[in-house]
């Protein structure tokens, strides 16, 4: 058949094209199981355990190490340690998505904007952004969680002291900078391309041309900051509860605040910290894979000739 | 070149007062220091406190005044231990740096080493194991990498072994306070490879991105081109340009080292900056909390303005502005 | 005062500081390299038999180059023409060496008599640079952005010749600055890629390879990214190097009228393949292979208005499945049954220095081309 013979092959869409490349990253497939699973087990927690995280099993004894009523063990007040992971695991994986997701929309329009008008709105950016660069993002999260203590209107705009409100607004006002930063980068490059100028000359607004012919080619890096976002906040807000900073609340648990109220007993009952520790390293792990393969498969650019 | 650096150094001004603007008020805001004097204390003295320490004044007024003493270096009183600021400011200083830097330096030559290697081996076992090993270093946050050194190397080994080397918690062991010792040394590893670990992930991938970038330049092919070894190929065409970024990264990284140990400081009770801040903090005392503020903001922002000049330096493409 | 000027020639000190050609040859190079004073005009320098060179891919195998066989002699220059793809360049990468890991390279390739394939990396090593030297298509991208140019050619040189000291190499590298046409060449040296123009970039290329006084100069395009007016002054360039050194130029270019300018012999390349060969003049005035034919063609001639350009119809194939029989076929007006299968048909003299790889040449030889 003369069609063989020497014809290159039909072109694919960009999306399957993208969805093949995603299938070779063996990994990142796989992290994306184990990640739908860790959203199940954390959701319906019942699918693991018949405990709730603030019941206390009579029956046990305190700070008990694993057993096959408890695989992770009991705490001081002889609460299911497994459950209280899933359910800690339920505010840190909605307070990661959720200052992923608010973050990452602000920034990318935030720097959209800023990188096509340039001007002012650009400068301001990335003064603004330059500023809160050069104090330690722990630091400032420290100070400003103390914020609604001491300031009513602190409460009612972010949160009331100790509340997940609180973690995530706070979370989000400073994660949404590195994506503004990231998009405007890409459309700064992309602006003076030929599609554009060719985009103008056919009598296309600027909206339309953001909307339309820029903004999706930023795809790929918000994406990938998505992802990585995710395992930052889960990671920072983690951070916080550990040093007393984050969700203070006596009968809801996030990982964070599992693991401070565990590290006065690594010595004697070291399943404490080690339960909540693993829970946030492996689901931080498979973000973080997910991301890279997102990062592969949606990067058009991306050539590797295996040798 | 030169008109490049004095033009960055005054924008360096402004921004240090508009920061410390803001960490004024940011700081005045979150502290009570009425707190300090206890629950119980009636509302004369609590009036009188404040005219002590200057509180009935304007906020404007008091800014000016902190400021105008900052800058001829009086760093004022605490309010909770009533002693001068600065000496154990200074020492918690030194604390850091002597733990971050010695970090940093096994941070660096590991992580750029891995680098290379992996890029030049590209796809490699060496370069699948250190990129495995990199997701878990990124992946593993130093609050909980701390606890379990701790946890293995040091509870776990005297159980197993009877003894261990390492030490979990302070600089030194009570009576000693030696400086560059064993004793020192072994309580320094556990927090250093704590911090280390998520360093040598980020450096190595960071090296690794930059090579394999250069590796694929037109410029690498001109140099083997002229029949030079392969070695010196690598090293002065390669690692000298992929250098550069990683350069200008890690003199971002050293400015943050003095504000960014809070966490593994904790974990350790390794009385530096970190421990200050949050002992300072969580007491409300804000003498003791701005200090430390502007010590912070003025080592990045310092270290900023080097991170540039270097790249200048180092890029000769850069100093056509 | 214009910025670059005409090449000058070798100043007298450069030739008395030219090392002897017997201290060149370090041991373990290889005895084979004690060759003869250059020149001999006539003497097959460069000869490349049935090279092949495959690629591995996700896709498959690619084969850049299917069977080359190319004859340099000294002093001359080589034209050797075709699309991307034809495997041109790959080709000339593999003669020195510079092609990746992935690549699998069979045949033979002689420098002076003696064989280069399978040669020790070290023995390679020290061909690359010194007896062939190779320029590239962007002097941007090919130059090392971070280090100064005069030391680029610096350490081509000491790479060969070790035992001259810095300051001797660098004056050695501002000579051949000068004498490639760049003024002010001690200055210049000290500067960086960057803050030269794109001709004096190449020009600057031109003198790096030069600098060991190479027997072949392997030109890939060197022209084609730059303005026209810049191209004809660095053909100039290195027509003016080439009778200074003599070195024989092999010039890979895809432009017919750079070969009209440059090259006294052409080797045309299609689908890795060579499909014909033969002196400039005669190949321009009466080609003897239908690709020829239509690469001529589909030239806009000025004075003729009249006609219409004749494109060579259908795409250039895939290298991971070549046609069978004449890779041109799905392509070629003439192509008969002959022609679709089978082994590729080999280039052959069908004339005195002329050959072709048509099967059919003889009725091409016939159906005379000129003043077409």
């Amino acid at each position: 058949m003369a069609v063989a013979q020497g014809l290159t092959a039909k072109p694919l869409s960009p999306s399957l094209l993208a969805w093949r490349r995603f299938r070779r990253h063996r990994l990142a497939m796989v992290s994306g199981v184990v990640l739908l699973l860790i959203g199940l087990f954390v959701f319906v927690p019942s699918l693991l355990t018949n405990f709730d995280q603030n019941q206390r099993d009579t029956a046990a004894v305190r700070y008990d190490g694993p057993s096959w009523a408890h695989p992770f063990g009991t705490d001081d007040l002889k609460a299911d340690v497994l459950a209280r992971v899933l359910q800690g695991g339920q505010v840190s994986l909605k307070v990661g998505m959720a200052v992923a997701l608010i973050s990452v929309v602000i920034g990318a329009l935030i720097g959209a904007i800023a990188g096509y008008r340039g001007g002012w709105i650009d400068s301001a950016m990335m003064r603004v952004t330059d500023l809160f660069l050069a104090i330690p993002l722990l630091v400032i999260l420290i100070v400003l969680t103390r914020l609604p203590e001491r300031h009513d209107w602190a409460e009612t705009v972010l949160g009331s002291k100790g509340s997940i409100r609180l973690i995530v607004t706070l979370l989000a006002l400073f994660f949404w900078m590195q994506t503004a930063r990231i998009v405007r980068g890409v459309i700064l490059s992309l602006k003076e391309k030929e599609f554009v100028e060719a985009a103008r000359a056919l009598g296309a607004s600027d909206t339309r041309i953001l909307l339309r012919h820029l903004l999706p080619n930023c795809v790929g890096p918000i994406v990938v900051n998505l992802t990585l976002s995710i395992a930052a906040a889960i990671i920072t807000e983690s951070a916080l509860s550990f040093l007393g900073f984050g969700v203070q609340s006596a009968t809801q648990a996030t990982w964070g605040n599992l693991l401070s109220a565990a590290k006065g007993q690594l010595e004697s009952h070291p399943h404490m910290v080690l339960a909540p520790g693993i829970a946030i390293v492996l689901t931080v792990l498979c973000v973080n894979y997910l991301g890279d393969g997102l990062r592969d498969a949606l990067d058009p650019k991306q050539q590797r000739t295996r040798a | 070149m030169l008109r490049y650096v004095i033009r960055r150094l005054l924008w360096t001004i402004p921004m240090l007062l508009i920061t410390s603007i803001i960490v004024f008020v940011a700081i005045k805001a979150t502290t009570n220091p009425a707190a300090l004097r206890g629950p119980g204390i009636s509302s004369e003295d609590a009036l009188r406190y404040r005219e002590q320490l200057g509180l009935d004044k304007s906020g404007t007024e008091q800014y000016v005044i902190w400021l105008k003493n900052i800058v001829r270096g009086d760093l004022g009183i605490s309010l909770e231990t009533r002693q001068e600021v600065w000496p154990d400011l200074r020492s918690a200083m030194w604390n850091t740096v002597r733990l971050g830097l010695f970090a940093w330096l096994i941070t660096i030559t590991l992580g750029v080493t891995i680098g290379v290697i992996s890029a030049v081996r590209q796809y490699s076992w060496f370069d699948n194991t250190s990129t495995g090993l990199s997701f878990v270093g990124l992946s593993v946050p130093p609050f909980f990498f701390g606890l379990v050194l701790q946890l293995v190397l040091v509870l776990k080994f005297q159980d197993w072994f009877g003894g261990t080397p390492f030490y979990t918690s302070q600089m030194n062991s009570p009576g000693e306070s030696c400086g560059l010792c064993a004793d020192r040394l072994r309580h320094m590893v556990l927090p250093a490879l704590t911090i280390a670990v998520q360093g040598v992930a980020i450096y190595s991938r960071l090296m690794r991105a930059s090579m394999l970038d250069v590796l694929s330049s037109d410029y690498m092919r001109t140099a083997r081109a002229k029949g030079i070894s392969e070695r010196r190929v690598i090293v002065r065409h390669a690692v000298r340009n992929a250098l550069i970024p990683v350069t200008t990264f890690a003199a971002l990284d050293i400015g943050a080292i003095i504000g960014g140990l809070i966490i593994t400081e904790s974990v350790f009770q390794w009385p530096g900056m970190g421990m200050y801040f949050t002992s300072s903090f969580g007491d409300g005392d804000y003498a003791r909390v701005l200090p430390w503020m502007m010590i912070v903001v003025v080592s990045v922002v310092v270290f900023n303005l080097i991170a540039d000049i270097l790249y200048g330096v180092l890029d000769p493409r850069i100093r056509v502005e | 005062m214009t910025e670059v000027t005409r090449p000058q020639p070798l100043a007298s000190t450069a030739a008395a500081m030219r090392p002897s050609w017997s201290a060149d040859v370090a041991p373990g190079s290889g005895a084979a390299f004690n060759h003869p004073m250059p020149g001999g005009v006539g003497e097959v320098v460069l000869e490349v038999s049935d090279l092949a060179v495959q690629f591995r891919t996700e896709e498959g195998l690619v084969q850049a180059v299917r069977g080359v066989d190319i004859e340099v002699r000294a002093g001359e220059t080589l034209g050797i023409v075709g699309e991307s793809g034809s495997g041109k360049s790959v080709t000339m990468l593999a003669v020195m060496g510079l092609l990746p890991r992935t690549a699998k390279i069979s045949g033979s390739i002689r420098l002076r008599g003696a064989e280069i394939m399978g040669m020790s990396a070290k023995e390679a090593r020290s061909i690359r640079g010194s007896r062939i030297a190779m320029i590239f298509q962007d002097p941007l991208t090919a130059l090392n952005p971070c280090h100064r140019v005069g030391d680029q050619i610096a350490e081509m040189v000491q790479a060969h010749h070790p035992q001259f000291s810095d300051r001797v190499v660098a004056g050695r590298a501002a000579e051949l600055l000068e004498l490639v046409g760049i003024p002010q060449p001690g200055l210049r040296a000290r500067q960086y890629p960057h803050e030269f123009s794109g001709g004096m970039r190449q020009r600057a290329m031109i003198a790096m390879a030069i600098a060991n006084d190479p027997d072949v100069l392997i030109a890939d395009e060197p022209t084609t990214a730059l303005d026209v007016t810049i191209q004809a002054q660095i053909l100039e360039v290195m027509r003016t190097v080439q009778e200074q050194i003599g070195t024989a130029i092999v010039f890979i270019t895809h432009d017919l009228g750079v070969i009209a300018r440059m090259a006294s012999r052409v080797h045309v390349m299609y689908a890795g393949r060579g499909v014909e060969m033969g002196s400039v003049l005669e190949i321009f005035a009466n080609p003897l292979h239908p690709y020829t034919r239509g690469l001529l063609s589909s030239l806009p001639r000025p004075g003729l208005h009249t006609e219409r350009l004749v494109p060579i119809a259908g795409t250039p194939p895939s290298m991971l499945h070549p046609p069978a029989g004449c890779a041109f076929h799905p392509r070629c007006p003439m192509a008969r049954d002959a022609c679709t299968t089978g082994d590729p048909p080999a280039l052959v003299a069908v004339q005195d220095a002329r050959f072709s790889a048509c099967l059919f040449a003889d009725e091409l030889i016939a159906d005379t081309w000129a003043q077409r």
